[in-house]
């Protein structure tokens, strides 16, 4: 980041954020919560913080980040509200740990499957991130949401289960399935491109 | 001695880097003789690999996604918000 300039610069008029920021905002939105009126809301909520808010701006990220960060709160918000109208079964899953290949004395007893084709080789093309999007958007909404705070959004673990009200080995389980499941998924419907 | 099961929890449930230098170098030690959690381990630096290029991805798309009416609210709320404001 740059940042000896753009400390003087003045953050863009809020009166320029829907056209400037709203769709991608809402993107963000939409892909962590899946519900769409959530996603609005939580968008209205952030632009309203944002003018609240505004003399706390310090320039020193971009006025589209500054909301995103803003927006983040408000998403995991959503989440905690969700999960504790909704509680995830604490239990489901528990056995995968126990029957992950693992023998008495917790040694691994095979190598997990490698890839059918390398995926940091796609990664500049748009259509395998639509690929992948449409992989994760197959994932169970806590799946989704425990790959998606810990591992794009790099929430610490501690958050990512209070958000979520579920125990730090439920996240590893959460997590382990989710690879699992978009490596699954990913395999399926990208390997028919040919490079 | 880590166990395997102790591995690749510590792999996948922490980034490498949150963790006390003492048991990254036992996490490295059990990586550079188990060819298993070696296999297990590469899996996951793979997500984190492909998480960190999807954020950019992310940031960078530009397509049009909000529905027209959701827009015409916000600008309207703004508007009232930001005049209210001084």
């Amino acid at each position: 980041m740059k940042k000896q300039k753009q400390q003087e610069k003045p953050p863009t008029p809020p009166a320029e954020w829907v056209e400037l920021y709203s769709d991608y905002l809402y993107r963000y939105a939409l892909m962590r919560l899946k519900d769409p009126i959530n996603a609005e809301d939580a968008v209205q909520e952030t632009f309203l913080a944002g003018i609240k808010g505004l003399k706390q701006f310090d320039g020193r990220v971009d006025v589209k980040y500054w909301l995103r960060g803003i927006l983040r709160n408000k998403i995991v918000d959503y989440i905690r509200k969700n999960t504790r109208e909704h509680p995830v079964n604490n239990d489901d899953g528990r056995d995968i740990v126990e029957s992950y290949s693992f023998e008495k004395f917790g040694i691994a007893e095979r190598s997990p499957k490698p890839w059918q084709f390398a995926p940091e080789r796609e990664f500049e093309k748009g259509e395998f991130w639509e690929a992948f999007e449409k992989c994760l958007s197959k994932l169970s909404d806590t799946m989704r949401q425990a790959f998606v705070l810990k591992m794009v959004d790099g929430m610490d673990s501690e958050s990512v289960c209070k958000a979520l009200n579920i125990q730090p080995n439920n996240l590893w389980v959460l997590n382990h399935r989710a690879r699992a499941q978009l490596k699954a998924c990913l395999e399926s419907n990208w390997d028919r491109e040919e490079d | 001695m880590l166990t395997c099961k102790q591995v690749s929890k510590a792999l996948a449930e922490s980034d490498y880097k949150e963790l006390p230098l003492y048991k990254r170098l036992l996490l490295r030690f059990h990586i550079t003789i188990c060819f298993i959690c070696k296999g297990y381990n590469k899996n996951v630096m793979r997500f984190h690999d492909m998480a960190r290029a999807f954020r950019r991805y992310e940031d960078e798309k530009t397509a049009e996604a909000a529905p027209e009416n959701a827009k015409k609210k916000w600008i309207q709320s703004i508007e009232v918000n930001a005049s209210t404001k001084d």
